[in-house]
């Protein structure tokens, strides 16, 4: 379980970023543009070997079913989770608890993942998603295709 | 940590009858050696967390520990000792004062290698290199991931996973 991104169709909004900071009080997803290109969110990836996890000295960060949980009860905020994510996708300031992506348990679909206006964002296994991008990917070959046709028939 | 583990009655709390003699002074003790720098102690809750000083300045992070705790805030020196994840951290009974008010460790900081800003000691670097798998650490091309500090793991990240998309739209628009 994880949130995939279809960047196709990521627009820059930061609307995810608004509903993730409204459900938790600050985002633990984080979207910035690439040359100008394309944009790109980032949040927890629930790496199946999480290093996070690994290195966690007090137990608050761990490998749960196909995500990684955060029990903050546990979280001494010593700081070594951000420094072994790979993808610098946990934050952590001096004032506040350890920010990671819980998936929103309480949520049958995450709020960012609800809000995103062009359905860029994909909750779900692997499975779902390319299942999903796979779909897609067809259904533009198809516009594509049908618009070719359109325009010898004119 | 082993003076703590090996007092008796429950919760390891500062019982009178742990044969150390009803010391007034609890003595932090940290080993410098074991002490990976990281901010565990300094950064737990305020109410514990207000007796040290974390500071950073350039290339260096230095912690500033009291040595010594009053009666009262016995329950301050537990905490840290048990909140250190290399178990560094130790507190004995004294009935003497000690000299020091306080002390200090300081760490050198990595920098990262594409901003150059320095983020983690060595030494929590270190610690998290002997636990993860060597795969892990490793990336196909360019600096492993272990040498950027997150922000820059971060664009790495967006720059990989982007590049056909950018190579793509590149195109569309000549």
């Amino acid at each position: 379980m994880e949130i995939y991104v279809d960047l196709e169709r990521c627009i820059f909004c930061h609307a995810c970023e608004v509903a993730c900071e409204r459900e938790h009080g600050e985002s633990r997803i984080s979207v910035e543009a690439v040359k100008d290109r394309a944009s790109v969110p980032i949040s927890c990836h629930h790496c199946e070997v999480a290093p996070c996890a690994i290195v966690c000295p007090s137990g608050a960060l761990f490998q749960e079913g196909a995500q990684v949980a955060f029990d903050a009860g546990k979280c001494t905020r010593c700081g070594l989770c951000l420094l072994a994510c790979p993808f610098g996708a946990i934050d952590l300031d001096l004032t506040s608890m350890v920010q990671k992506c819980d998936l929103c348990p309480e949520w049958d679909v995450p709020p960012c993942v609800l809000t995103c206006p062009t359905e860029a964002l994909i909750c779900g296994d692997r499975d779902d998603a390319t299942k999903e991008m796979r779909r897609r990917a067809a259904s533009r070959i198809a516009r594509s295709y049908a618009a070719a046709v359109g325009r010898e028939r004119a | 940590m082993t003076d703590l583990d090996a007092r008796p009655g429950p919760g390891r709390g500062p019982g009178r009858d742990s044969g150390l003699g009803p010391g007034p002074w609890r003595v932090l003790l940290v080993d410098e050696n074991r002490c990976i720098g990281c901010r565990a102690c300094s950064n737990l809750w305020r109410e514990i967390s207000c007796a040290l000083a974390f500071s950073e300045a350039g290339p260096e992070r230095t912690i500033k520990f009291p040595r010594a705790f009053e009666e009262f805030e016995a329950r301050i020196a537990e905490s840290l000792a048990e909140v250190c994840p290399t178990g560094a951290i130790s507190a004995v009974l004294s009935d003497d004062l000690p000299v020091e008010e306080s002390f200090s460790l300081t760490f050198e900081l990595v920098r990262c290698q594409r901003c150059r800003t320095p983020f983690a000691t060595e030494k929590e670097m270190n610690y998290i290199r002997d636990r993860l798998p060597v795969e892990i650490q490793a990336r196909s091309s360019g600096e492993s991931w272990m040498e950027l500090c997150p922000s820059c793991r971060r664009s790495v990240e967006r720059d990989a996973v982007s590049r056909e998309l950018i190579v793509a739209r590149s195109w569309a628009r000549r």
